[in-house]
């Protein structure tokens, strides 16, 4: 059985260096897709996976992250959220970071019914005002518990269950083409 | 559409989340709403769709080139205290190189970087003069205990020489590193009594 993330950090605190490449492994993919969906753009989120890698090559060896007190990956996706965050208040210092975006929508049966779903879903996913498209993410692709969500999002457990409905309302309307503008 | 009323609940439930009571209203709700069920589908349909396709390509290797090879903290805190500092100097000389090269591409980011490798710094000669401490302590119990537990001290101390005789030289290399990069200013004073800087 895989070691789990935790006992990777403990291997590493306790000597073991491949356990902090084994954990890059794991993380690099998601670390890369929720820093896309969260900066909307894939250079720019390259730069700030990395930087999270550094950043968690750092504090898993200074004992900032204790595996005792929680799990490891909401950990890594709060630190994540929080370099995103840095790097889009960089970017638009004065502006509000979530929008509700709004378009032309075609017509659609439900997904469940169509078949060339996959990157429609994905682009309209993109489109999500900024908090529902992380907590969908981190919901969706990386299975993390709504509990889990609201740590990494510095979130309510209510405001998690609220994100990930309207998301997933936004998601249908749109498919429907009923979305409001 | 899911229903005003049970479309929280419903998402919830689609992701196992609900608590049982409130589940087995949906459940019931569910069972005689076709545009609830058809909500429902679509949803798990659509979590399907963004798992099956999913073009993030896998930069772990780009990543771990990238990250500053070092051995990881001490294998036994309590025990072998002294190797942390030993390993945080060849992960400073890591650093160091690794931020000169991003610093190259983002001149906005020198700054903070050469602020952090100071911090590094910092940490590192804090850990070296603990780990003086450390030896001055485990001399004094060695004498102390004189004969009677001589072997394993002895096997400490030859252990503890050793590493402090590995430190001193890397110590001396990072302290060298770090004149030619001006980020040090001043901390090894509080060691050894000699400026750097």
């Amino acid at each position: 059985m895989d070691p789990t993330d935790e006992e990777l950090v403990r291997r590493y605190r306790t000597g073991d260096a491949s356990a902090f490449d084994a954990l890059v492994d794991r993380y690099a993919r998601g670390a890369l897709r929720f820093a896309a969906h969260f900066l909307g753009e894939a250079h720019e989120a390259e730069d700030v996976a990395q930087e999270c890698f550094l950043k968690l090559f750092t504090v898993a060896r200074n004992g900032v992250y204790d595996p005792q007190r929680g799990r490891f990956a909401p950990f890594f996706f709060r630190m994540l959220r929080n370099l995103s965050l840095d790097r889009l208040r960089a970017r638009r210092p004065s502006g509000p970071l979530s929008q509700d975006p709004a378009g032309e929508e075609p017509d659609g049966a439900t997904l469940a019914e169509r078949g060339e779903t996959c990157a429609r879903v994905r682009e309209i996913v993109e489109r999500l005002p900024a908090n529902e498209r992380a907590a969908i993410a981190l919901r969706e692709f990386e299975g993390l518990s709504y509990r889990e969500i609201a740590e990494a999002l510095g979130a309510s457990l209510e405001s998690v269950k609220t994100w990930i409905f309207r998301a997933r309302r936004r998601i249908e309307r749109r498919w429907r083409g009923e979305e409001e503008a | 559409m899911a229903c005003e009323a049970f479309g929280p609940d419903l998402s919830t439930y689609a992701d196992g989340e609900l608590e049982p009571s409130r589940a087995a209203a949906v459940e019931r709700h569910l069972a005689h709403c076709p545009d609830c069920r058809s909500s429902l589908r679509t949803w798990r349909a659509a979590g399907e769709s963004l798992r099956k396709e999913d073009p993030t390509p896998d930069r772990s290797d780009a990543f771990r080139a990238a990250l500053p090879r070092a051995a990881p903290a001490a294998a036994s805190r309590r025990r072998r205290r002294w190797l942390a500092p030993v390993a945080a100097g060849v992960a400073l000389a890591a650093v160091l190189s690794f931020e000169r090269a991003r610093a190259a591409r983002d001149a906005e980011a020198v700054v903070a970087l050469e602020e952090r490798n100071r911090t590094e710094t910092i940490e590192l000669l804090g850990a070296v003069e603990s780990l003086r401490y450390d030896a001055a302590a485990l001399l004094l119990r060695a004498r102390a205990a004189e004969a009677g537990e001589a072997a394993g001290l002895e096997e400490d101390l030859r252990s503890l020489t050793e590493s402090l005789r590995r430190l001193e030289g890397n110590l001396s290399r990072i302290r060298d590193g770090l004149d030619r990069e001006g980020l040090l200013a001043g901390p090894t004073e509080a060691i050894d009594g000699t400026k750097n800087r």
